[in-house]
């Protein structure tokens, strides 16, 4: 099978969701010597992608759209012992999540997660309501590449301007790019607060943190 | 349990059956047609040749009654199971006989011709529902001495779904007959599975109109299905209470069906009704309004107490416009006929009134019917649908969008709209950008892109043009 050929299998049974068949053109494409760089970045991460565009155009539902996720997630895990030894593997940065304070829905914000880890970013979730201080002592600690911040509700968006303030009285707001998102969001809004993403959808939130990561 | 609703109780019911058959008995049945006359006389009933009134004595109606099949079965041309017309089955179909067209491209009302006859049978063969298609118009531009059979051409060449036809005399309602007999094989064969029924309309009040006893004499005679409509006016063609315009519909109906089963007992009838009421202010019949939708849940009663199959009007609309006024009166006229399980609710496609097709209207009314067919539904409370272990699973303060549970029910619980919107407000966007009538118009070409339609040979194709015009 040529490469091309097999990496378009790759991506049709991301986008078909089989996990049979995905796990076992994976192992055969390791065991005929394929890059497994080559596998996630060219027949996994491009089926996400598919499959993130087939969810925005109501072709599939958003549980169908996690279990894709979670395929991918599960096989890089997999991926992971040969992935180690390859010296141009690397994630694709550290991504800190968080719901902040106030607001307790994170169904949209751990989706945003999955999609990320799934593309190939170190994913740290903090959780739902978290504070402004918390995350201030998790960037310090993890310095992670980019910071998402999620608010599902209009009354908890302030809080994410919170943060910004926090980290800029700190003086570690340069130090990190930071993607907002949530329902009542705005790219308006996330100007406004002086964020440097806006994230509409999950899908979304992954093209715009490649985007930040200077990968698109 | 299954979400159910009824107006008339068991006495009211008893009410308006005694009232109908008093009105047979007593007032009678106009009937200008000999042969009808005679077959009428022959069942027992009381004719007088020189008025041409027939009266109908209860134990005629009795025996008719006893002759009825509770249910009606249809099938289609592509050899599946039938659709099962009786009990607590709703089917919801199109309905027609509309001679104006709200135009897909220009958004201007004009006459309908054949095209558009084409298009919106098309439409309705891709989408489900219709799970039956009634001739939804009438065009314009061809003779009307045989524009019936030129719709009866068009529907056999671009469905395979059961139709229900109309013709405008006996002698059309033949060459109806011997051309679907063509596509059939045989007129054994479409006895053995007709595809297709004849529309009859009946007169108020108490008319049984000669071009309508030729339909049922043609249709009786060899066995082949009839869907009778009776649809008096409140206020107009009949009293203006609704209760004596049940009694007047229901009277029309088993008068109609003697004279059927008196002439082949095998004959499938099913009873329907589009009794309304003659809007006051407007001087023009309405179907939009509540009492449309009280009438159909009673004449649907009606029907379910002699144990007959059920029809009638339903998902329709009086306004001129696809706006609010649409939607209300489509949910509402649907709904509830549906929730009285009224077996075949046709009225798909229609708006102004029953004046005009419009194929937005009938993406439209495919939402709404399936949005209808989810409430019916109701909440399935079992072992499975209770099943405790997901909840064990997830624990607390989890989601449970990502579990399998969710991949394997969520379908089957939700309905999964085609043209709502139901996104979020972004205001960084345009929030009406998605309207359900951009969206209706944007679904239509997408079922209509992978569409093909049934062919016919083209010597069967030239056989029916022969038959049309002969």
């Amino acid at each position: 099978m040529e490469t091309e050929e097999y990496l378009n299998r790759v991506i049709d049974a991301v986008v078909r969701m089989d996990k049979k068949d995905l796990a076992d053109l994976v192992s055969k494409g390791i065991a005929q010597g394929i890059d497994p760089l080559l596998i996630v970045n060219e027949g996994l991460t491009l089926g996400l992608r598919k499959v993130g565009v087939l969810f925005a155009d109501e072709a599939i539902f958003l549980p169908e759209l996690v279990l894709a996720g979670q395929m991918v997630t599960e096989v890089m895990e997999s991926l992971k012992p040969q992935l180690s030894g390859d010296k141009n593997y690397k994630k694709k940065g550290l991504f800190l999540i968080a719901t902040v304070k106030g607001d307790v829905h994170e169904i949209g914000k751990n989706l945003v997660a999955l999609l990320l880890s799934a593309s190939g970013y170190e994913v740290v979730d903090l959780g739902k309501s978290v504070p402004a201080e918390t995350i201030l002592e998790k960037v310090n600690e993890l310095s992670p590449q980019i910071l998402g911040l999620s608010a599902l509700l209009s009354t908890t968006m302030p809080a994410q301007r919170e943060v910004i303030q926090t980290l800029e009285e700190a003086g570690v707001r340069e130090k990190v790019k930071i993607i907002v998102g949530g329902a009542p969001v705005t790219r308006d809004w996330a100007r406004e607060i002086g964020a440097d993403g806006y994230a509409e959808d999950a899908s979304t939130a992954v093209d715009d943190a490649d985007r930040l990561m200077g990968l698109s | 349990m299954f979400p159910t609703i009824k107006l008339l109780n068991d006495q009211e019911i008893l009410r308006i059956d005694q009232g109908s058959r008093a009105l047979l008995m007593e007032i009678g049945t106009h009937v200008p047609n000999e042969e009808a006359l005679e077959i009428f006389e022959k069942a027992g009933a009381r004719v007088d040749s020189k008025s041409q009134m027939v009266r109908i004595p209860d134990h005629v109606i009795n025996d008719t009654l006893s002759k009825c099949s509770s249910c009606v079965r249809l099938y289609d041309r592509t050899g599946g199971p039938p659709l099962l017309i009786g009990g607590d089955r709703v089917y919801f179909g199109t309905v027609g006989i509309a001679t104006n067209v709200l135009d897909f491209e220009t958004d201007e009302y004009r006459q309908v011709v054949c095209d558009d006859l084409r298009d919106i049978i098309r439409l309705s063969d891709v989408l489900n529902p219709p799970d039956f298609v009634l001739v939804p118009a009438t065009p314009t531009d061809v003779p009307s001495n045989v524009v019936d059979n030129i719709e009866t051409k068009l529907l056999l060449t671009n469905t395979k779904k059961h139709f229900i036809a109309e013709a405008q005399s006996g002698k059309n309602s033949k060459k109806n007959i011997e051309m679907a007999a063509e596509v059939a094989g045989s007129l054994e064969a479409l006895q053995e599975r007709p595809f297709f029924s004849t529309l009859v309309c009946l007169t108020s009040p108490l008319v049984l109109r000669d071009d309508s006893i030729e339909l049922i004499v043609e249709s009786s005679r060899l066995g082949l299905p009839l869907f009778i409509e009776s649809g008096p006016m409140c206020g107009g063609t009949s009293p203006a209470t609704l209760a004596s315009t049940l009694i007047m519909a229901n009277a029309e109906l088993l008068s109609s069906f003697v004279l059927a089963k008196s002439i082949n007992p095998a004959v499938p009838l099913i009873y329907a009704s589009w009794a309304r009421i003659l809007d006051m202010k407007a001087a023009t019949v309405s179907h939009g309004g509540p009492e449309f939708s009280l009438l159909r849940i009673g004449t649907t009663q009606m029907a379910k107490y002699y144990g007959l199959p059920s029809g009638g009007g339903g998902i329709l609309a009086d306004t001129k416009s696809i706006d609010v006024q649409l939607g209300m009166e489509k949910l509402g006229t649907g709904l509830l006929p549906a929730l009285a399980e009224t077996n075949m609710v046709v009225g798909m496609g229609l708006i102004a009134d029953e004046n005009a097709i419009s194929l937005e209207t009938l993406v439209i009314d495919h939402e709404v019917t399936n949005w209808i067919k989810r409430a019916m539904r109701g909440i399935e409370v079992t072992d499975e649908t209770t099943d405790l272990s997901v909840f064990k699973e997830v624990g607390s303060g989890g989601d449970f969008v990502q579990t399998k549970h969710t991949r394997d029910n969520f379908r089957k619980e939700m309905f999964i709209p085609k043209i709502m919107d139901r996104g979020f407000l972004a205001l960084d966007k345009d929030p009406r950008a998605k309207t359900m009538r951009k969206r209706a118009r944007k679904y239509f070409g997408e079922v209509m892109e992978k569409y093909t339609p049934p062919e016919l040979p083209e010597d069967i194709d030239k056989k029916l043009d022969e038959i049309i015009y002969k």
